[in-house]
């Protein structure tokens, strides 16, 4: 599940605007096979509100997870659909590489804290055009228990790289994965 | 194209009517309601300063490795806790495992498996091969088991000799018949194995979602 708000926001040649804003809501399910021990594929659905629109999303994405003798490198390589009820609105494909290191130690024990980066690479196609977007979202995280990791970080993005000026988000996360 | 037109069509209705939601949060309740049918062995390893060590393992690794820094690790398991310095002297990486109480266990030391002497290194495949469907060497590693004093002299001679016992640990990526993991595989010095482990890989599900 995932939920931004917005906090700030300024459009070119326009005032900046300091006024909280809900932007959306997603609810995700996604389901992982391994294939091999570092290989997993998945899929998945998603539901969104925005704008008082539901946007369906259906999500296929293959995984590598590989561990080192300090860090761990997962590269994840994602393609989705969304559809309104207008028919289909956009298509993705993204790679994505995350590297995650323990802080104390050689691995990642309950009650430790880690540093992730994720750094991804986006291209969508929407209704006949195309944009490109890349991400970089380094993150510390604390395992507090084996199946309990919280992670605060932030989410800079830019996008719209062939219009004359280049689109920037900059989003503080706040993430908390639970296993099952 | 008929059937595609009718699956787009009830695919509007039920988005209409939002009964689509009422299956994803059935699975979302069930899902966290799944029970724990398996348990893994705790295992536990963290960072630990030099000064903190007891005395006879700081004095055993700063007299054999002077110029070199340790770092050190203890690690607990649910019935042991162990001390670890990893340090890297005249190239080589080494391991050294001490008890709770500063007694040596052992010293390990990264090498290629190429470096091994060509009979050992046949007998280390074949059991391998035998034991797993595919399987692929990681690492390898070279363990010195002996005395305090067996392990100095063996350390300082850079080859083992008397009073040390050679194994091998061997980290490999194999399949058995039901499922793939990374075991460690510890090998006497002619190439036997005497034990198999599976090594748990902690929860990486952060790194995928």
């Amino acid at each position: 599940m995932e939920s931004r708000q917005i906090l700030s926001q300024k459009e070119i040649d326009k005032f900046p605007s300091h006024r909280f804003q809900y932007e959306r809501t997603d609810l995700t399910l996604l389901l992982t096979t391994k294939l091999s021990v570092n290989n997993t594929i998945g899929g998945g659905y998603m539901i969104r509100l925005e704008d008082n629109t539901y946007y369906h999303r259906i999500i296929q994405q293959f995984n590598n997870v590989r561990k080192f003798e300090w860090f761990s490198v997962a590269h994840r390589v994602l393609a989705d659909e969304t559809f309104t009820n207008h028919g289909l609105n956009n298509f993705r494909i993204s790679y994505r590489i995350g590297i995650q290191k323990p802080l104390n130690g050689q691995y990642i024990d309950p009650k430790e804290f880690y540093a992730k980066v994720n750094n991804d690479f986006l291209g969508t196609w929407s209704r006949g055009e195309s944009d490109f977007e890349i991400g970089i979202l380094p993150a510390l995280g604390y395992t507090a228990t084996a199946n309990n990791k919280i992670e605060l970080g932030v989410d800079y993005r830019v996008n719209e790289l062939k219009k004359n000026g280049i689109a920037q988000q900059f989003w503080v996360t706040l993430g908390w994965f639970i296993s099952i | 194209m008929i059937s595609l037109n009718l699956w787009i069509a009830k695919f509007k209705t039920v988005i209409a009517n939002k009964h689509f939601l009422y299956p994803f949060f059935f699975l979302l309740v069930a899902l966290h309601c799944t029970p724990c049918l398996g348990q893994k062995k705790y295992e536990r390893e963290y960072t630990v300063k030099a000064d903190s060590v007891p005395d006879s393992a700081a004095l055993f690794v700063s007299r054999l490795f002077n110029n070199s820094k340790a770092h050190w690790y203890m690690e607990e398991s649910d019935t042991t806790k162990s001390i670890e310095a990893k340090l890297k002297h005249s190239g080589k990486h080494y391991s050294i495992e001490f008890d709770e109480s500063g007694q040596i266990q052992d010293i390990e030391i990264l090498i290629n498996i190429r470096d091994l002497e060509k009979n050992t290194r046949s007998k280390i495949k074949d059991n391998l091969n035998a034991t797993f469907k595919r399987q692929k060497i990681i690492k390898t590693q070279l363990q010195w088991v002996g005395s305090e004093n067996s392990l100095e002299r063996a350390v300082l001679a850079n080859m083992p000799l008397e009073g040390i016992i050679v194994k091998y640990e061997i980290v490999v990526r194999g399949q058995t018949e039901n499922v793939e993991a990374y075991f460690e595989v510890l090998f006497d010095s002619t190439g036997r194995i005497e034990s198999t482990m599976e090594i748990a890989l902690a929860n990486d599900d952060n790194l995928i979602y």
